[in-house]
């Protein structure tokens, strides 16, 4: 299993592309496409009051990758999470992951901010 | 020569035998804040309160009587989706030697 998810990781990071990709898009409302340097990175919850659109999952997609697919839909930002990984067994701490930045699986929730009236 | 060396870093990976992995899938609509993994709980059974499924969980890699630090290892990988617990719906050792412990759950929320 470790060596399979290694040359999966490995194959997705040598072509430079995304696998295992699966988007959800909720709600009948469609928006217009907008810059990608329009849509915030947010890597936690905004303040302001929003509605979910969209949510992306792959594995091997970056931030940026995951900020071009919102831009297509018309998002004004998207949230980003990292998943999964590789988890060094000399650990004895559960808040302690040092390797985190091998995380298998990219995800994003494209939000809409809704209009204070 | 940066594929050469990603290359090369994912290889290791793969033989060190000081790693494992911890495979997550999301599940769930929508964002869920990333929780503290210290604080997640580990269950075998249906545990007694509401929740709401946020994602599957696969691990693997881990010696046979690692079964505490593998639990430990989902908590720092389920903590990110924003999980409160695991439920753990299978575990055991792989069928051929040398014996490896595996891992199958659904991390979960409280919904209230």
């Amino acid at each position: 299993m470790n060596l399979l998810l290694s040359l999966l990781f490995c194959v997705t990071l040598l072509a430079g592309c995304t696998a295992d990709n699966a988007y959800r898009y909720y709600g009948t409302r469609h928006y217009a496409a907008v810059p990608a340097k329009q849509v915030e990175v947010l890597h936690d919850a905004p303040a302001k009051p929003y509605e979910v659109i969209a949510d992306f999952q792959c594995r091997g997609g970056s931030a940026a990758y995951l900020r071009g697919l919102s831009a297509k839909i018309g998002a004004d930002a998207v949230i980003v999470t990292f998943i999964g990984g590789y988890y060094d067994r000399a650990e004895v701490w559960a808040g302690r992951d040092s390797m985190t930045n091998t995380a298998f699986r990219s995800i994003g929730t494209a939000i809409k901010y809704k209009e204070t009236p | 020569m940066k594929m050469i060396k990603a290359l090369t870093l994912c290889l290791a990976l793969a033989f060190l035998s000081g790693c494992a992995s911890v495979d997550v899938t999301k599940t769930a609509k929508g964002f869920h804040k990333p929780t503290n993994p210290n604080d997640i709980e580990i269950f075998k059974t249906v545990p007694p309160r509401a929740y709401e499924e946020l994602g599957d969980i696969t691990v693997s890699g881990f010696p046979a009587g690692e079964v505490a630090k593998m639990h430990n290892a989902i908590r720092s990988k389920a903590a990110p989706l924003g999980a409160n617990a695991v439920i753990l719906t299978s575990e055991g050792l792989t069928p051929q030697w040398p014996y490896k412990r595996f891992a199958v759950g659904v991390a979960i929320a409280w919904k209230d």
